[in-house]
């Protein structure tokens, strides 16, 4: 069997939970953020901020914002695969999904850095 | 290699009767394991190409004689109608790599919110051109569907409404609740 290189957790089955993982920490993540929105989070930036600065809340952000990279590393890849195939587009779409599978690879880790940024840069 | 040998009518394959040859070694749907396709085999071995192509259509050939073994068989997405499970897979799809996009503006929103009173006061102007309340909640509405489809896919994990009926019910259930939470999103934005 040959393991793909380009998938995130280099197996199917290791992709599979992965994806149910971080599905359940970004819904955990969204329910929460919505919270805060719908209460007093957006009263003020002093209420906003104290917000997100308890070691707790940076802790379940980060965790978040990982869970983001992966979970959209995984669904890029099954929908490259799926839609940027030889079948498809002809000899030119392994080149195509290489490449597109690299720019997604550098624009999620950007965000994860920007992300840690935001939350301990500032 | 000629494609004399793939015309199954000319090779003597006859599907109203079935295989000319035995057939009793290939029960239906349960072709012998280690068999190569047809098709390949058909090439490599034209002799045995009989037995390999001896495909029974669905129920029989008893049941249903008129029925051919090679009918067309259409596969072309683009002129096939989707069911309602198949429209709210690809929206699934669709909405996560937009919000792959969307992510970016979530996080410049929260970057300008979190970096001074100044900054949160910024966000504050911007989000309220009817533009960029547009934008929020075109990435709110993806950020919902994905969410509540994405419910829907953890609930059939657990072996929950798996069944035809079961699926197209969660798929309207779906697109149900997700519409209704975005309608109030696009109320709580404006």
């Amino acid at each position: 069997m040959v393991t793909s290189v380009t998938s995130f957790g280099r197996s199917g089955l290791y992709d599979w939970l992965i994806q149910r993982f971080t599905a359940v920490v970004l819904l955990s993540y969204v329910l929460c953020i919505a919270g805060v929105l719908l209460t007093d989070g957006g009263a003020s930036y002093d209420v906003w901020s104290a917000h997100f600065s308890s070691t707790p809340m940076k802790v379940f952000s980060v965790m978040a914002l990982v869970s983001i990279i992966a979970h959209a590393w995984i669904g890029l890849w099954g929908v490259s695969t799926d839609y940027l195939t030889v079948r498809l587009l002809g000899p030119k779409a392994t080149f195509l999904r290489v490449l597109f599978q690299g720019a997604y690879a550098l624009v999620l880790f950007a965000y994860l850095v920007w992300g840690i940024i935001i939350l301990w840069g500032n | 290699m000629s494609n004399k040998f793939l015309n199954l009518r000319e090779v003597g394959f006859n599907s109203a009767r079935g295989c000319r040859f035995e057939s009793k070694a290939l029960p239906i749907y349960n072709p012998p394991r280690l068999e190569p396709a047809p098709l390949e085999e058909a090439v490599r071995r034209p002799e045995r190409c009989f037995k390999a192509a001896c495909i029974t259509p669905p129920g029989g050939f008893d049941r249903n004689p008129i029925v051919k073994a090679n009918r067309p068989v259409n596969l072309d997405i683009g002129t096939i109608s989707l069911p309602i499970t198949a429209k709210a897979s690809i929206l699934h799809r669709v909405s996560g790599v937009f919000m792959v996009a969307g992510v970016a503006v979530l996080l410049y929103l929260f970057d300008l919110s979190l970096a001074s009173p100044e900054g949160f006061a910024e966000a504050q102007t911007l989000l309220a051109a009817p533009l960029a309340k547009l934008v929020l909640w075109a990435v709110t509405a993806g950020l919902i569907y994905h969410t509540v489809a994405g419910i829907k896919h953890l609930i059939m994990d657990m072996g929950i409404g798996e069944t035809l009926e079961g699926g197209t019910l969660g798929a309207y259930a779906v697109f149900m609740f997700s519409a209704i939470l975005i309608a109030m999103a696009g109320f709580w934005i404006w």
